[in-house]
């Protein structure tokens, strides 16, 4: 069985566009999430193999959201999906725990690449 | 009893034993073989963990443990405590510290994870040999936000040492104009090979460079506090070439700067005016951060001599109560690491001749324990270091029978001689008054090297002593080798800066006392021949004729003398030198130039060179 993911974003665009991306290489999306609370919650429920995080979302934004999953599970792999001239709010990011990020629009193979280096 | 009622206690407690830790680290620091401060290292680290353990603060207790694990075998005294041991705990103890403070505050848990691991891999290793690494990292240009993993690629070095020195800083990482390569120090025991593969699975990496390290120094900020955080500072390294090449141009505008106030002057224009003022005042002020920036506090060099002491004392079967004075005043990096081999020959020196046996001191009415100190003071632009003893003082017989058995001086000059001059002799090439040969401090190599060493430093020895009262050592060094004191002369109308460190006296001397010998000339100074060499032929000019009494200047090098036949002397002064342009075809006999504080140029008298030439000139030496 492939490894299982959560994807958090707020549009379902971009929720689509990458669980397509990480379907198609065999991973298994186990669940989505809108807000930053949600992904919090989901990922309690759900203790996913890693995580995909927008950085910009309602209700808690993904900087906060990684800090509370990193915090509760040490251990926990986290993806940043950033846009373009976020690098001061990926850094943010990072510190707070996630483990590497990918940039929009979304290449498969540097999606994957990623992937690897967070479950790595 | 809740948890939260314990932290207080928890808190004071943890605190008192991190600074039981702190302070017996830096005794081991100046003493590595300091049993005592081991042990308590030791047990004061249990004891942290022992109660953050309790407490739950599982961050604490793990590096706790991890610290306990490596000081082990050195607690048992299967392994010697390194350099680089010392440091990794001072890290750790820093880590604590923090650790500490935020578990008592509910703070974020301490993660230690990356300390802890070099704590083990230094343990497991034995001996924790780190290497210093230049590292330099290129990122894929068309890497999206670039800053960010040039972040994680810092953050994946981190795991595996110490990062300093990180270019561009870190902070700058954020920012849209980084350029996609970065470099930084990394001081880690894992091998360059995987600290390449590791940074290469950063991601977007294209190429990685680890090199060692070249030269380093290291430029602190020295805190004021006692803590290991504040007292080693934040520090980048700095190639030492690029320093040089700073200070050279630094020289540079300093003359710059004289040049343009006296070109501007008084001027019609109050505006230009202050202008140039303020500018020539920031030019002073950064000549001096400059300076500065090649400073380092004398304690660097000085922390080994209290273990060469004891172990010298100790093989000796002396008492020594060593002091150690003015670690703090800060000298020329260069200065400092070249002064560091003849300071211990003076103080090894003092142990083996000046301080007497414990049984010799007291049936001379002395404490048993003899004391040597080693003080730096400033003196004016310079500095001092003192080495003194309460021992049993130099002979001036002894100095005095030796010199004349060895046809340095005849036994008719000995006794004009004052105590200065007589303790000289004992600079002198191969001057010995000790017949022994010991392990502490051989034989042969004397004074003259330490006298040699000095001088070449641009500083100069004295020697005092008192029979039964003990022997000072006072090495007058220039706090940084760019300035020089020297002795203005005037030849042919020109004036010249001859280092005053090679300057023995200045004479006069009637013509008729000048005599020819050989090719030359020599006078009799107290006694003995001086060759007598005229600064114009030299230099190539005509010399005048003579009047009845000549200037010269006395210039000694290792046990060498000569006399430089010049029109006067104009003064002394401190200058600063600036090298040659080595692509014009000059005299050797100039080693550089300097700018006077009357704002005119003058060349600098090489005193090597005008030894060789007066050799060359087939002088007749005695």
């Amino acid at each position: 069985m492939g490894r299982t993911v959560l994807i958090c974003d707020d549009a379902i665009f971009m929720r689509t566009m990458i669980g397509d991306i990480l379907k198609q290489a065999g991973f298994e999306v186990v669940g989505e999430a809108e807000t930053g609370l949600q992904a919090v919650k989901k990922y309690r429920e759900l203790q996913p193999d890693f995580v995909t995080m927008d950085i910009v979302m309602p209700d808690m934004g993904g900087i906060d959201a990684v800090r509370e999953i990193v915090e509760s599970d040490p251990a926990a792999k986290v993806l940043m999906c950033s846009a373009m001239g976020q690098q001061a709010l990926v850094i943010e990011a990072i510190q707070a725990g996630a483990r590497d990020f990918v940039v929009k629009p979304f290449q498969p193979s540097r999606v994957l690449e990623a992937v690897q280096r967070v479950l790595g | 009893m809740k948890r939260t009622d314990y932290s207080d206690i928890f808190l004071t407690e943890s605190r008192e034993h991190v600074s039981v830790i702190n302070e017996a680290l830096l005794a081991l620091e100046a003493e590595p073989d300091n049993s005592t401060a081991i042990a308590s290292v030791f047990r004061a680290v249990h004891t942290i963990k022992g109660m953050a353990a309790a407490m739950r603060y599982t961050g604490v207790a793990e590096l706790a443990h991890a610290m306990e694990q490596l000081l082990d075998p050195i607690r048992s005294g299967d392994q010697k405590i390194e350099d680089d041991t010392l440091q990794l705990l001072f890290s750790a103890t820093d880590g604590v510290e923090r650790g500490v403070e935020v578990a008592a505050d509910d703070g974020e848990p301490l993660d230690a994870s990356a300390i802890i691991r070099r704590l083990n891999a230094a343990a497991a290793l034995g001996a924790s040999a780190t290497d210093s690494l230049n590292v330099v990292i290129r990122l894929d240009a068309a890497a999206p936000l670039p800053g960010v993993r040039a972040f994680l690629a810092l953050r994946e070095a981190r795991e595996l040492g110490t990062v300093m020195g990180v270019h561009p800083s870190e902070d700058r990482l954020g920012d849209d104009d980084f350029q996609g390569t970065i470099s930084f120090w990394l001081d880690s025991t894992v091998s360059p090979e995987i600290i390449r593969e590791r940074l290469l699975a950063v991601g977007d990496v294209i190429d990685v460079s680890v090199e060692a390290a070249g030269p380093e120094v290291g430029v602190e900020e020295m805190g004021t506090g006692g803590s290991p955080a504040l007292r080693r500072g934040r520090f980048i390294r700095v190639d030492l070439n690029r320093l040089d090449r700073l200070v050279n141009q630094m020289g540079e505008l300093v003359l710059v700067r004289d040049r343009l106030r006296r070109e501007v002057g008084p001027s019609a224009n109050p505006g230009l005016e202050e202008a140039v003022a303020l500018a020539a005042r920031l030019i002073s002020e950064m000549r001096n951060e400059v300076m500065r920036v090649r400073m380092v506090p004398a304690g660097q060099v000085f922390d080994r001599f209290p273990r060469l002491v004891r172990d010298a004392a100790r093989a000796l079967g002396k008492a020594v109560d060593f002091i150690v004075q003015g670690s703090e005043i800060e000298l020329d990096r260069t200065l400092l690491d070249e002064i560091g081999d003849p300071l211990v020959h003076l103080l090894r020196n003092a142990v083996d001749h000046g301080i007497e046996t414990p049984a010799e001191r007291n049936a001379a009415g002395k404490p048993e324990l003899g004391t040597l100190r080693l003080e730096v003071e400033r003196e004016g632009s310079g500095a001092v270091i003192r080495v003194s003893d309460d021992g049993r003082g130099i002979s001036r017989d002894g100095v005095l029978e030796a010199a004349v058995a060895r046809g340095l001086i005849s036994p008719s000059t000995a006794a004009h001689l004052s105590d200065e001059e007589v303790f000289r002799l004992l600079t002198r090439a191969g001057f010995t008054t000790s017949a022994r040969v010991t392990d502490v401090s051989g034989r042969g190599v004397g004074l003259d090297v330490v006298a040699n060493r000095v001088r070449l430093l641009g500083g100069s020895l004295d020697i005092s002593s008192q029979p039964g009262r003990g022997t000072a050592f006072e090495v007058r060094l220039p706090l940084t080798l760019a300035i020089l004191r020297a002795m203005l002369i005037r030849c042919d109308g020109v004036v010249y800066a001859l280092p005053l460190a090679y300057v023995s006296e200045t004479a006069e001397v009637s013509a008729a006392d000048i005599r020819a010998a050989g090719a030359g000339e020599v006078f009799l100074l107290r006694g003995e021949p001086i060759p007598l060499i005229r600064l114009h032929s030299l230099l190539g000019v005509e010399a005048p004729p003579r009047g009845t009494n000549v200037v010269a200047v006395v210039l000694e090098l290792g046990d060498q003398c000569i006399a430089l036949e010049i029109d006067d002397f104009t003064g002394q002064q401190e200058i600063v030198v600036k090298e040659f342009d080595s692509t014009v075809d000059t005299l050797r006999i100039f080693s550089g130039a300097t700018i006077l504080a009357d704002g005119s140029p003058a060349l600098i008298l090489d005193a090597d060179s005008v030894f060789s030439m007066a050799a060359g000139a087939a002088f007749p030496h005695s």
